[in-house]
C-alpha cells in the first residue's frame, strides 16, 4: 500500500492551493479530482475579478506547479470510494476511472480527436461547443493528455490505429487502490444551482447559466464570441438576473452565493468589449462587492454605463422569436412598480450548491455538515479549515460559497492545520 | 563561455488576446531571420503543458541556450517558463520574457503597428539575452525564527500555528495588552460565538507555547536585513508598576488624571493607571504613558505619586528598554482602527446620542439586562437608527475627503453584519425598541449571515434603502419627545422623502489602517490606494508583500475575524515553508564591481542607502592588495544607485548591465522591414 | 538655456518609457488590463530602477533615433530607498548636457507611476505623443 502525508480531494483552485502548500514543506501529497483536468472551475472562468486578469493565466501557473512539484502526485479520473480509520492513520480506496489511454505514451498531439467521427457536446464549454469522443479535454488541460468516453465511443477503431505512439487502450478497466494517508483535505468545491421553474426550468434556450456566459466571453469561446444559443444573433439587450438561485428559501438555498454580484459585474464590463452595442441590465436586490477593491470595481462598471436596476424578477417567458419577458418588480426612481420588459438574452447569476453532496460524502465519512450542506466549520473565528473529524480538513467552497481569493486563502489555512496534524502524527 | 549563442523566440496567441491585435506568425517569421535566432515559434496558449514541453524540448533537442517567450506580463509567467529552462536543464536566468499583451495587444488599435511594437520589443530582447550571462542565486542562510508585530487576533494566529509547528516566535504588541480589536468584542456575528473566550483560549494556547515569548507595549524602531535574515531593533516601554498595591481601586481613586478611556471608544473616563475590564494578557495593571506624554501631565502624575507614597510602587518615570533580534521572517499583523466621523458627520460630536457602532457594543456590555428598557444617558430610548457605510464606499463628488484628502472609496466588508447582528440584539434585549437600518446595500454575504439578515426583517427591523447622493439627514431636536428626526428618500417607499423619529443614532463606521507609517517605511512596504498594506498579487501571493514581508488579518484591508484567522494562517503556513528550509536562495541581481575599473573613490559608498557597499582591502591580485569596493550581497537589494554615481563605470547590477540595456535600445530603434 | 545652440531634430516619434520591475512596470499592466489605447510607438523597457543610468545615457538615447523618453520612476513608491531624488539629479544633469547640444529638454520627462496608476501613465505617453507629433508637423 502506498503512503503518503495527505489526501487532496478536488484539484480546483483551494485543493491545488492546499497541496503546494504541504508539498513546500516537504510533506508527500495525493491529489485526486473527479474530473479529467485539474483546475476546476477556475481554469473555465474568462477573466477573474476585479484584477480582470484571464483567468487561465492565473491557474494555469499553479496547476503547473503542482504538476511538476516533486512532492505532488495528481490523479485526475478519482474517487473516493471508502476511508476508514486505522491507527491514526486513514486507508482510503480510490477508484481510478480508466482514461483508455496511456497517459505516458501519449504525446497530447491530437491526432485521435481529428480522426474520430463521433462528436460529442463538450462539457468543458458547459455543453455548448463541441468536441469527439476522444482527445486531449481543453487547450489548457493537466494532463495534457487524450481521454476516451466509451459511453460516446462506436470502437470504430480510428483513433487506435492513427495514434503514433499507440497510446489508446480499449481494454482499460477501472482500478481500485488502496492507499495510506495520514490526513484528508476535502475540497471538493461547488456546483451552480439548477435554473428555476419560473425561469423557464433550462428549457428556454436564451436564458443561460453564468457559467455558460464564462465561456462565450473566453479567447476559446465555442461561438468565437457572444451570440445568442438560440439562433446564433447578436444580442442587443442582456439581462442579468441576480440571485437567481440563491437568497431564496423556497428552493431551499436561502444564503447568499457571495461571488454572484461580482460575476455578474465582471461579465457585464466584459460584454461592453465582446458586445459593445448591447445593453446590459443588472436586476439585483443588494450589490456585494465587499472584497479588497470590489466596491470601487463595481463603481467603474457604474461609470461605463451598465445599467443597474433595483428589482425582483419573478418570471420570464419565452417569447416567439427567442426574446425573454420578464416580470419584474422595479424601485427605481423613475420607475416604480411591476414591470414587463423584454431582453433577448438572459444570464442567471446562479448560486452555489455543495459539489459533493451531504449523502454521499456521509456514504464514505461521519463528517458533520451544515444545514446548508457544505462541510461544516467548526472553528470558524479560529481556524476555519477544522471539521468535526481529528485529521480530516476542509478547503475552499467545499466550506461554504467564496470567491477565489478566500478559496486561496482557506487552502493556505487547511494546509497548515494539516501540516500541524502530520508533523503531530509522526512524533 | 565560448558556446554558440542560440536563440529560440516563442510567440503566444495567448487565445485571441494577443492575435487578435499583433501578427503573432509574422512577428515568429521576421525574428527568425535575427541574427543567433534559431527557432522562432508562435503558439496558442505558451503557458500551456504543451507550449511548455515544446520550449522544453527545443532546448533538449535544438540546443537552444536562450529563451524568449513574448507572451502576457512577465509577472503572471516569467517564473512558469523559467521553470521550463530549469526542467530542461537550462539555467533560468538565460530567460527573457516580453509582455506583447498588457503592453502591446490590449492597448493598440493598430494591427499593423502594434506587430511592429511587438517585433522592436522582443528585438530588444533578443539583444539583451545575447550577453546575459547564467546566474545562481545566492544563497542566504535562514534564521529560523518569526517576528509577529501585533496581537490581535490575526497576529496570535500567526503565531499560535508557528509556535506549534516548533518555530520559534517574537510576538510583539504595541499596546501595554494582547487581544486586539475582538477581545473588546461580546457576542461575535454570526453565531453568537462569545468573543472573550475566543480571545482567552488563543492567549492561553500562545503564553504557554514555549516557542512564543510575548513582548506588550514593545515596537520595532528599526531594522535591516530581508527575508530570510534580519535584524530588527525592539524599543519595550515599562509598564510603570514597580509593586502593585493591595487596595490599587482606592488609591487609584485618589488619582487626579483621567482620560477619556480609548477601551470604551471614549465612553468612560478612566484614569491613566489601568486595566482594561474585557479579556486581555498581562492581566496586570500599565500605566498609560503615551496619555502623560504632555510635560505639565507628567508633573501632575509625579507629584500625585509623591504626595501619596507610591513611588515603592509606580515608576515616576518611564523607562525604555531595547533589544535587538534576529529573525528570518516578519509578518505584519497591524490590524485596523475605526473610522473616526468628522464634526457634525450625521450629527457626530453635536449630540452624546450620536455613537459609533463600537460604542453601541459598550454600552450594550454595560446596560442592565434586567431592565426592559433601553435606556442610556439616563433616559429612556425608544427609537434606535443604523446608518451605514460610514467612511466608506466614499464617492467622489458626494463624500467629502479626510484630512489625508482621500476618500474611502472602499467596502468595510464587516459593518452590514455586524450592524444588523447588533440590531437583532438589541430587538433581543427590547423587544418593543424601535429599529431601523438605513443602508445601500445589505451585504450579509457568509454562509449564516443572510440568515441574520432575514431574522431581523422578521424582528420588525425596519430597513429604509439611500442611494449615497442623497444620504440621510440627521436633524437634532431640542425639548422634543424624541432627540432626532431623519430624513431620507427612502428606495424602498416609492423614493418618498419619510422622516424617522429616533432616540439614538449608531454610526456603522469603517475600518482604516493604522497609522504605521515608520515600520513600513523600515521595511519599505507598499500600501494600497485604500491606505491598507499590499499584497504582491491578490491571487497568486495573496500574503505576500514585493518586499518580502508577510501580511496576516486587517493590516491587509477589511476583514470579519474568521477571514482575518484565515489571512493570518496563510501567513504561517507561507512563513513556516521559509523557516523550513536552511538556506534562501536570493535573487542574483545585485551589484557587482569590476575591480579592474575601481578606483576607490567612495562615491558609491556615499550613495547606498542600505550600507550594502564598502571600500576596502582587497586582494587584487596574488599578494597584492589594493582599496577596492566591495558588495556585500546579502545586504544589496540591487537598486543600483551606485551604479551611476560612480564616475569610473564600474559598477553594474548583475543581468541588468548598462551595456545590455544600450544594446537593446540599439535594436529597438532600428527599422522593421518586412 | 541655450537657445541659441544649433536645435537638433528629432529623427522618429517612437517614446522610450523606462519602467522599474516592481513598480511602473505594472502601472504600465495595469492601463494594459483596462485595454486603455495608447500609441503604438510607445516602446517599455523595465530595470530594477532607472537610476542605474548616468546622464549621458538619455542623451544618447535620443541620438539613436528616439523621439522622447519618458522616466517612469516609482517615486515614494519605489522600494529602494531615496532613489526617485538620485535619479532626479542624473535626470538634471541629463537636462544640462541637452541644452548644450541644442536637444529640446521636453523630449525627456520624469515622472512617477505606481502600480496601479494606469490614468496617469497614459497621461504621460499621451502628452509625450502629443508633444512629437506637433514638432514632427513643425520640422
Ligand atoms: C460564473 C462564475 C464566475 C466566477 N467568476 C469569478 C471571478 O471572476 N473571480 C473570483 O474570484 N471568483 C469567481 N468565481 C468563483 C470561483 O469559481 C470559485 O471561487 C472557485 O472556483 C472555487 O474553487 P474551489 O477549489 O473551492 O472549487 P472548484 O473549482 O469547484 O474545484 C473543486 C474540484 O473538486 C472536484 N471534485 C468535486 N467532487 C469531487 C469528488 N467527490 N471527488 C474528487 N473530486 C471532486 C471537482 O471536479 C473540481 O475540480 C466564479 C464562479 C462562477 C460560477
Ligand atoms: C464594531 C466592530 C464589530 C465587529 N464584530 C465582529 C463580529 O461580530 N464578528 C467578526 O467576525 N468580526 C467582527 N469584527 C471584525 C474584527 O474585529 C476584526 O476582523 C479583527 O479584529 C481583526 O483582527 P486583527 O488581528 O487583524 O486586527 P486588530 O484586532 O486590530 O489587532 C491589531 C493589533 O496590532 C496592534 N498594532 C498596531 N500597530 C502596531 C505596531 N506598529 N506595532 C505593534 N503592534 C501594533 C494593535 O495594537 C492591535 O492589538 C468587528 C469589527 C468592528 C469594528
Ligand atoms: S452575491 Fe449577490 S447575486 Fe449572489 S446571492 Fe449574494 S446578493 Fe445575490
Ligand atoms: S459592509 Fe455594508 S455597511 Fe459596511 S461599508 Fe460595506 S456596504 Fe457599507
Amino acid at each position: 500500500m502506498k503512503n503518503y502525508d495527505a489526501l487532496v480531494i478536488g484539484a480546483g483552485i483551494s485543493g491545488i492551493q492546499t497541496a503546494l502548500d504541504l508539498a513546500e514543506q516537504g510533506f508527500k501529497v495525493l491529489m485526486i479530482d473527479k474530473k479529467k483536468s485539474t483546475g476546476g472551475v477556475m481554469i473555465q472562468l474568462s477573466k477573474v475579478f476585479p484584477t480582470l486578469d484571464c483567468a487561465s493565466c492565473i491557474t494555469t501557473p499553479k496547476m503547473s506547479e503542482a504538476s511538476n512539484h516533486p512532492n505532488i502526485e495528481t490523479w485526475t479520473l478519482s474517487e473516493v470510494t471508502s476511508i476508514s480509520e486505522n491507527n491514526g492513520s486513514y486507508v482510503v480506496n480510490i477508484l481510478k476511472h480508466p482514461r483508455y489511454v496511456d497517459l505516458v505514451k501519449c504525446t497530447g498531439c491530437g491526432i485521435c480527436e481529428e480522426v474520430c467521427p463521433v462528436i460529442v457536446e463538450d462539457e468543458y464549454n458547459e455543453y455548448y461547443g463541441i468536441r469527439k469522443a476522444v482527445g486531449v479535454p481543453f487547450g489548457t488541460a493537466i494532463p495534457q493528455k487524450a481521454v476516451l468516453e466509451p459511453e460516446y465511443c462506436i470502437f470504430c477503431g480510428a483513433c487506435a490505429k492513427k495514434c503514433p505512439t499507440q497510446a489508446i487502450e480499449y481494454d482499460q478497466e477501472p482500478e481500485n487502490i488502496e492507499v495510506k494517508v495520514k490526513a484528508v483535505i476535502v475540497a471538493t468545491g461547488f456546483e451552480q444551482t439548477p435554473i428555476k421553474e419560473e425561469y423557464g426550468g433550462g428549457r428556454y434556450k436564451n436564458v443561460i447559466n453564468a457559467l455558460t456566459m464564462e465561456r462565450l466571453l473566453a479567447p476559446t469561446s465555442p461561438f468565437g464570441g457572444v451570440f445568442r444559443p438560440g439562433d446564433g444573433k447578436n444580442p442587443y439587450s442582456i439581462a442579468y438576473i441576480q440571485c437567481a438561485g440563491s437568497r431564496d428559501a423556497s428552493i431551499g438555498v436561502p444564503y447568499c452565493s457571495r461571488v454572484c454580484c461580482m460575476f455578474a459585474v465582471k461579465q457585464a464590463m466584459l460584454l461592453c468589449g465582446a458586445a459593445p452595442l448591447a445593453d446590459i441590465t443588472i436586476y439585483y436586490m443588494d450589490i456585494r462587492a465587499f472584497g479588497k477593491r470590489y466596491e470601487e470595481f463595481f463603481q467603474e462598471a457604474r461609470e461605463m454605463g451598465i445599467n443597474f436596476v433595483k428589482g425582483k424578477v419573478a418570471k420570464i417567458e419565452e417569447l416567439e422569436n427567442g426574446n425573454l419577458k420578464l416580470r419584474v418588480e422595479v424601485q427605481e426612481e423613475e420607475d416604480y412598480g411591476v414591470k414587463e420588459i423584454e431582453h433577448e438574452l438572459v444570464v442567471l447569476s446562479s448560486g452555489m450548491l455543495p459539489a459533493w453532496k451531504p449523502e454521499k460524502v456521509r456514504e464514505i465519512l461521519p463528517l458533520e455538515i451544515h444545514k446548508y450542506g457544505f462541510i461544516k466549520s467548526l472553528q470558524p473565528h479560529v481556524n476555519p479549515s477544522q471539521t468535526n473529524l481529528d485529521g480530516i480538513f476542509v478547503s475552499g467552497t467545499a466550506m461554504a460559497p467564496m470567491d477565489i481569493v478566500d478559496s486561496i486563502y482557506s487552502g493556505s489555512t487547511a494546509a497548515m492545520k494539516a501540516a500541524l496534524y502530520i508533523k503531530k502524527i509522526k512524533e | 563561455m565560448s558556446e554558440k549563442v542560440k536563440i529560440g523566440v516563442y510567440v503566444c496567441h495567448c487565445g485571441f488576446n494577443i492575435a487578435e491585435m499583433v501578427d503573432v506568425k509574422k512577428v515568429a517569421e521576421v525574428l527568425g531571420k535575427e541574427e543567433d535566432v534559431e527557432v522562432a515559434k508562435d503558439f496558442i496558449f505558451m503557458c500551456s503543458d504543451a507550449g511548455q514541453k515544446m520550449i522544453e524540448n527545443d532546448i533538449k533537442e535544438k540546443g537552444i541556450n536562450r529563451v524568449i517567450v513574448a507572451s502576457c506580463s512577465p509577472l503572471l509567467h516569467e517564473k512558469t517558463f523559467q521553470g521550463v529552462l530549469e526542467r530542461a536543464g537550462l539555467n533560468k536566468f538565460l530567460f527573457e520574457h516580453i509582455n506583447i499583451r498588457e503592453q502591446v495587444s490590449w492597448v493598440s488599435k493598430n494591427k499593423e503597428s502594434a506587430t511592429e511594437k511587438a517585433i522592436r520589443l522582443i528585438r530588444g530582447g533578443i539583444a539583451k539575452i545575447r550577453k546575459q550571462q547564467a546566474l545562481e542565486p545566492i544563497l542566504k542562510k535562514v534564521t529560523k525564527s518569526v517576528a509577529v508585530i501585533g496581537g490581535g487576533v490575526a497576529g496570535l494566529i500567526s503565531a499560535k500555528n508557528l509556535g506549534e509547528m516548533g518555530v520559534d516566535v517574537t510576538l510583539i504588541e504595541k499596546s501595554p495588552f494582547i487581544g486586539g480589536m475582538v477581545a473588546r468584542w461580546d457576542k461575535l456575528f454570526p453565531n453568537d460565538e462569545n468573543a472573550q473566550d475566543i480571545v482567552r483560549k488563543l492567549i492561553e494556547e500562545v503564553k504557554d507555547n514555549k516557542h512564543i515569548r510575548i513582548l506588550t507595549n514593545s515596537q520595532i524602531v528599526g531594522g535591516k536585513g530581508s527575508l530570510g535574515g534580519y535584524s530588527v531593533t525592539i524599543e519595550t516601554i515599562s509598564r510603570g508598576i514597580k509593586r502593585l498595591p493591595e487596595n490599587i481601586e482606592n488609591i487609584l481613586s485618589s488619582c487626579p488624571i483621567e482620560i477619556d478611556s480609548p477601551e470604551s471608544f471614549g465612553l468612560e473616563k478612566r484614569k491613566i493607571v489601568y486595566k482594561p475590564e474585557y479579556i486581555c494578557y498581562p492581566e496586570e495593571y500599565a500605566i498609560d504613558w503615551d496619555n502623560l506624554s504632555d510635560a505639565k501631565e507628567l508633573e501632575k502624575y509625579k507629584k500625585w505619586v509623591k504626595e501619596s507614597n507610591l513611588e515603592e510602587k509606580f515608576e515616576l518615570e518611564k523607562t525604555v528598554t531595547k533589544e535587538e533580534i534576529n529573525v528570518g521572517a516578519i509578518i505584519f499583523a497591524t490590524g485596523f482602527e475605526p473610522y473616526e466621523p468628522y464634526e457634525g458627520e450625521y450629527g457626530w460630536k453635536k449630540h452624546p446620542n450620536v455613537v459609533t457602532l463600537p460604542q453601541l457594543i459598550e454600552i450594550l456590555k454595560r446596560v442592565d439586562k434586567n431592565q426592559t428598557h433601553f435606556v442610556y444617558n439616563g433616559k429612556e430610548i425608544k427609537s434606535v437608527a443604523f446608518i451605514h457605510c460610514v467612511g466608506s464606499r466614499q464617492i467622489e463628488g458626494e463624500d467629502i475627503p479626510g484630512p489625508d484628502g482621500k476618500l474611502n472609496t472602499y467596502c468595510s466588508r464587516y459593518c452590514c453584519n455586524a450592524t444588523i447582528h447588533t440590531a437583532n440584539e438589541l430587538k433581543k434585549l427590547y423587544p418593543n425598541l424601535h429599529v431601523y437600518e438605513f443602508y445601500r446595500d445589505i451585504r450579509t454575504y457568509g454562509l449564516d449571515d443572510e440568515d441574520m439578515y432575514t431574522k431581523a426583517s422578521k424582528n420588525d427591523v425596519i430597513f429604509l434603502r439611500f442611494n449615497n447622493e442623497y444620504k440621510p439627514e440627521v436633524q437634532i431636536l431640542e425639548n422634543e419627545k424624541y432627540n432626532f428626526v431623519i430624513s431620507v428618500k427612502d428606495q424602498l417607499s416609492y423614493y418618498e422623502e419619510v422622516d424617522i423619529p429616533a432616540d439614538m443614532v449608531v454610526l456603522s463606521v469603517g475600518m482604516v489602517p493604522p497609522q504605521i507609517d515608520d515600520l513600513v517605511s523600515i521595511f519599505t512596504v507598499s500600501r494600497g490606494n485604500d491606505g491598507f498594506l499590499l499584497e504582491a498579487h491578490p491571487k497568486l501571493k495573496p500574503v505576500e508583500t514585493s518586499s518580502g514581508i508577510f501580511l496576516a488579518g486587517t493590516a491587509q484591508g477589511p476583514m470579519n475575524a474568521s477571514e482575518a484567522a484565515a489571512g493570518a494562517t496563510a501567513a504561517a503556513v507561507k512563513v513556516a515553508a521559509v523557516v523550513s528550509k536552511d538556506e534562501l536562495a536570493l535573487s542574483p541581481f545585485i551589484a557587482r564591481v569590476d575591480i579592474t575599473k575601481c578606483d576607490a573613490t567612495g562615491k558609491c559608498v556615499e550613495v547606498c542607502e542600505y550600507n550594502a557597499i564598502e571600500v576596502t582591502e582587497v586582494e587584487v591580485e596574488k599578494g597584492k592588495v589594493e582599496r577596492k569596493a566591495q558588495v556585500n550581497p546579502t545586504l544589496c537589494v540591487g537598486g543600483g544607485t551606485c551604479v551611476s554615481a560612480c564616475p569610473n563605470q564600474a559598477i553594474r547590477i548583475v543581468g541588468w548591465t548598462n551595456e545590455q540595456i544600450e544594446d537593446m535600445i540599439t535594436a529597438m530603434i532600428k527599422e522593421v522591414k518586412e | 538655456m541655450q537657445q541659441n545652440a544649433k536645435r537638433q531634430k528629432i529623427k522618429t516619434k517612437k517614446i522610450l518609457i523606462i519602467t522599474t520591475n516592481d513598480i511602473s512596470y505594472l502601472g504600465a499592466d495595469t492601463a494594459g488590463q483596462q485595454h486603455l489605447k495608447y500609441s503604438e510607438d510607445a516602446l517599455i523597457i523595465r530595470v530594477p530602477d532607472p537610476v542605474i543610468f548616468p546622464p549621458d545615457f538619455y542623451v544618447r538615447t535620443l541620438e539613436k533615433g528616439f523621439g522622447g523618453i519618458i522616466v517612469a520612476s516609482a517615486g515614494d513608491e519605489s522600494p529602494f530607498l531615496n532613489s526617485h531624488a538620485r535619479l532626479a539629479k542624473n535626470i538634471d544633469a541629463a537636462y544640462k548636457i541637452m541644452n548644450e547640444k541644442g536637444i529640446d529638454t521636453k523630449r525627456l520627462v520624469l515622472t512617477a507611476i505606481c502600480s496601479i496608476c494606469a490614468g496617469s501613465f497614459i497621461k504621460a505617453v499621451n502628452n509625450m505623443t502629443k508633444y512629437l507629433d506637433s514638432v514632427h508637423e513643425q520640422e
